[in-house]
């Protein structure tokens, strides 16, 4: 009978079938904490318990008078409450019911609106979106609990649980030295970090410190560092405070504004008004980056980069620092020349054609084989596809995948220092006829960043929001017309130079020091230089299989950004042979095989990771991964990110059969994994990509042997 | 349920112009101050109706950063509508216009109906372009123009709306090829009596099952 009043028993056993349409039901079993569970935990748990992205409804079953099995609408903590109370031993029956996938898609299907009607819609479709999302914790929390509680986990648990302090601390000598590096690296591949400690471990696998450092050196190291950031920081907003809102602080500080007001808001840490304390750090971390890494400058993705760093080191230079180790790694993906973006393309497309060749063919059936709507998973290396604290164990666990590069004596923060210019001169006009001539010509080809330039000269504002109203004064007494002359002037003093163009008589050698910003403004003009080049490698639209002309993403002619792979391992194996620990095993070894020994060595707490069975089911569809056409090396593959690859393809792979059985069109697949933002499952994920890749790995040393000298 | 014809929609302009707000407005009817920046493209879909036909919007929201321009520009392809956004406070995403334009009309099929919309029209007080320059640029370069706003949903309907009319009626004049799925209009799927992935529920309470 049902137990009345407070609930006896700790946890409550449910058990719940799905239903969809004809298929025949899914079954799943777990137990629950009646205490901690609400409605808004339940959807959260059923909607991970059976991978579920649409629209659902739930209903628990009751015996009715006559002894009939009847199903109750569960709309509330209400209803769930009555549900806990009438359970029937030994357990809560529950039924899911979904609505096909594509209608919760399309939100307003069912819907249509008239041309004039404006009725609110869909209330109940967004509120359980936004639950699922706001509840991703908690949910996290309730399937821990409820993992103890019963035997049977719901879906996959990692292969070990999280670097706890105490382990950690095995992995540091008595005077704070890192020992065995690599062993902590694949403890933390297999189980990422207890997040109270992530920001003590992170410095250590996003490489911010040289090796053999001690505990003292590290914080002594911390300090200076953090001390060196803030000198670059005041550095530019002394120049704000001055009102000298030219050139590239201009550009920067204009678009670094609008985008860190549009980043992770929704996460605690940024949450409410425009003036967040921790939106303001964001904006000076990602400032000073750009404005001392010219070749890099800003681009709209770096925010969702440095986000969760500065989340999890809640310290605005720790955050610059890591941010600047990542960027290490990361910048080439940035820059315009678009090498570093197409050659990821280009892998993940032989990736799956290597794993999944239906799939690769229906893709290329539907000619979406270009894989255009993995775009944002490879500039953000899978960051907006999982709920922000999934991805930062995403992050941490794909990290610690990579090779260790530490510093070689210390991280750089600047790649060329951004200099203050002394203040803006008095007015003095240098428009002229000539000017605006060439401004027109240069017009023809740079509209578009020009004009941004110039306006963000006229418009941009310090950040407004976040400054102090000193500041917001200085700003308003700025005299926008001689702003705009000065630039007009940057920019033909550049276009002088690029096009040889002598006949000016502008170039008095005082002018070309006052105006500083030149030099990366001409950075900047070359990068759109080479953007066309850029359009050249991805074709124009629609020319299907044109669009990848990367060939050898070595024997091509490199940028001198473009951090290849192979210079990675070079470095790499450099250190690996200088590294105390190790020495015997990597002697005649390349670090290839050092990450895989590691990796695989490492006890798998939990035996059950083939649990995830499409990915086997996957790679056997694909047959034995081929030895000949196989794909890059692990130092090539995904511009050295190996892993990010397998993150992608198992992604792509968890999806396909539901898009194979819809016949889902180019543009319906890309609307799906848009959906998708922010929903995947990270642990399923991670759990199929480690196996991918620990087949991979094996396949690598197993066969090509030859092919491993770096 | 089932369409009578789908449009594809294709919003460009520079980057903060709204663009996200603007369709998130037309599909979700509500203005979310906290949203992501656009990386690559987003989407969005809503059923209308025009004539008395449902009409189904797929609507594609790109990224307005000039680095992202050469993956947006693929998405140009087979797209019937584009609505081309601009700041009414933000002078120089109205001076890029031409740009934009010019990209768009390279990269589409050339009868695709193309939107001005001057977005933000409740900050009337940091308002930088005049009304009548927008329209005086729309009807320079034959496009229909709409001031909206985002925040209050001033003329979001109509702006999406009105370009669906657009092409719907070009549409009855046969300027466009439907059968050609490349010019982003595609005639909805038949009714059919035996599709198995509607759920039970609304079969049944469909009016016209069982007929086509
Ligand atoms: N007052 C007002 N603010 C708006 C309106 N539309 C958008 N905004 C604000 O403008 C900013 C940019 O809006 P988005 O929709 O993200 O801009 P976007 O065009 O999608 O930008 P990208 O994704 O970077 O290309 C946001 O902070 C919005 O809150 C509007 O109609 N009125
Ligand atoms: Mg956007």
């Amino acid at each position: 009978m049902a137990t009345v009043f407070g609930y006896k028993r700790e946890a409550i056993r449910v058990k719940v079938m799905k239903c969809e349409g004809l298929l025949s039901p899914e079954y799943r079993k777990f137990s629950v904490d009646p205490q901690i569970t609400s409605f808004e935990v339940l959807l959260s748990i059923l909607a991970k318990a059976f991978d579920i992205r649409g629209d659902f409804t739930v209903s628990y079953r009751v015996l009715d008078d006559y002894g009939q099995e009847t199903y109750i609408a569960l709309l509330s903590d209400w209803d769930l409450d009555a549900a806990f109370l009438s359970a029937s031993e030994p357990y809560l029956c529950l039924r899911v019911d979904m609505r096909p996938f594509e209608e919760s898609c399309e939100i307003e299907e069912e819907e249509p609106v008239a041309l004039v009607e404006t009725k609110p819609t869909h209330g109940l479709h967004g509120i359980i979106m936004n639950h699922v999302e706001r509840t991703f914790n908690m949910v996290q929390r309730a399937l821990n609990l409820t993992e103890e509680v019963h035997a049977t986990p719901i879906g996959s648990v990692p292969p070990r649980a999280p670097l706890n302090d105490v382990e950690f601390r095995q992995f540091l000598d008595p005077i704070g030295q890192l020992v065995q590096g690599a062993q902590l690296r694949a403890v933390i591949y297999y189980g990422g970090i207890e997040p109270s400690l992530r920001k003590v471990v992170w410095k250590h696998i996003l490489n911010v410190y040289p090796e053999g450092m001690s505990g003292k050196e590290r914080i002594d190291y911390m300090k200076k560092k953090s001390e060196e950031y803030m000198r670059l920081r005041d550095c530019w907003r002394e120049m704000l405070k001055n009102g000298q809102m030219v050139g590239d602080l201009a550009y920067v500080t204009g678009m670094v504004r609008k985008d860190v007001l549009r980043t992770d808001r929704h996460h605690m840490f940024y949450a409410g008004s425009d003036d967040n304390k921790n939106i303001a750090s964001l904006f000076n971390i990602l400032t000073t980056y750009a404005l001392n890494h010219p070749a890099v400058s800003y681009c709209q993705g770096m925010s969702d980069l440095a986000s969760p760093l500065l989340v999890t080191m809640n310290d605005e230079a720790h955050a610059y620092i890591c941010f600047c180790a990542l960027m290490k790694r990361l910048s080439p993906n940035f820059l315009l020349d678009g090498i570093m973006m197409t050659q990821r393309f280009q892998h993940l497309a032989d990736g799956l054609q290597h794993y999944d060749p239906q799939f690769y063919s229906y893709l290329k059936l539907h000619q979406a084989d270009d894989l255009l709507f993995c775009y944002r998973w490879l500039l953000l290396e899978m960051k907006r596809e999982f709920a922000f604290d999934d991805a930062l164990r995403m992050l941490e666990v794909m990290w610690s995948s990579l090779p260790p590069m530490p510093p070689e004596s210390e991280l750089a923060l600047y790649e060329q220092e951004f200099v203050r210019s002394p203040p803006v001169p008095s007015p003095r006009p240098k428009e002229n006829a000539y000017t605006k001539i060439c401004a027109l010509r240069r017009g023809i080809n740079h509209i578009s960043l020009e004009e941004t330039r110039r306006s963000s000269l006229v418009k941009s504002r310090p950040f407004t929001s976040l400054d102090d109203a000193a500041l917001r004064k200085v700003e308003n007494l700025q005299p926008t017309r001689i702003v705009r002359n000065l630039n007009e002037f940057l920019s033909l003093d550049k276009s002088k130079e690029q096009k040889k163009d002598h006949t000016s008589d502008n170039n008095s050698p005082d002018d070309s020091s006052e105006f500083f910003p030149m030099t990366t403004s001409m950075t900047r003009e070359l990068r759109l230089e080479l953007e066309s080049l850029d359009r050249h490698v991805f074709g124009e639209a629609g020319q299907g299989e044109e669009v990848f002309v990367w060939e050898n993403p070595l024997g091509g002619p490199a940028t001198p950004e473009d951090t290849s792979g192979g210079e990675i391992f070079e470095t790499e194996g450099k250190t690996v042979k200088e590294g105390p620990e190790e020495t015997t095993k990597t002697s005649d070894s390349t670090l290839l095989e050092r990450r895989r020994v590691t990796l695989e060595e490492i006890p798998v707490v939990n035996g059950n990771v083939t649990s995830a069975r499409e990915v086997s089911a996957t790679t056997t569809a694909g047959g034995p991964p081929g030895k000949s056409g196989g794909l890059p090396h692990p130092h090539e593959f995904g511009g050295g990110n190996p892993f990010l690859m397998f993150l992608c393809i198992t992604v792509l792979c968890q999806h396909r059969d539901m898009i194979m059985r819809q016949g889902m069109d180019y543009n319906e697949m890309a609307m799906h994994f848009d959906k998708m933002v922010r929903k995947h499952d990270a642990t399923r994920v991670l759990n199929q990509a480690r196996l991918m890749y620990a087949a991979y790995l094996k396949e690598y040393s197993n066969t090509s042997h030859a092919h491993l000298s770096v | 349920m089932s369409y009578a014809y789908l449009f594809k929609y294709i919003i460009i302009g520079d980057t903060g112009v709204g663009k996200s707000c603007l369709l998130l407005q037309f599909t979700d009817k509500r203005f979310q101050p906290v949203h992501d920046l656009t990386i690559g493209v987003e989407f969005g879909a809503r059923m209308i109706t025009i004539d008395n036909k449902l009409i189904k919007l797929q609507i594609w929201d790109t990224a307005g950063q000039e680095a992202f321009r050469s993956i947006t520009r693929s998405y140009y392809r087979g797209a019937a509508g584009a609505l081309l956004v601009y700041d009414i406070t933000r002078r120089e995403t109205f001076n890029h216009l031409t740009t934009w334009l010019e990209d768009a009309r390279q990269h589409s099929n050339s009868n695709m109906v193309i939107m001005l919309i001057g977005n933000k029209s409740d900050l009337e007080s940091r308002r930088e372009v005049k009304k009548e320059e927008g329209d005086a640029f729309a009807r320079e370069h034959g496009l229909i123009f709409m001031e909206t706003s985002a925040r209050t949903a001033a003329n979001v309907e109509e702006a999406f709306i009105n370009t669906a009319k657009e092409i719907y009626e070009k549409i009855q004049e046969g300027v466009f090829d439907i059968n050609n799925e490349a010019n982003g209009i595609k005639i909805g799927p038949q009714h059919s009596p035996s599709n198995a992935s509607l759920p039970p529920g609304s079969q049944s309470s469909s009016p016209s099952s069982g007929c086509c």
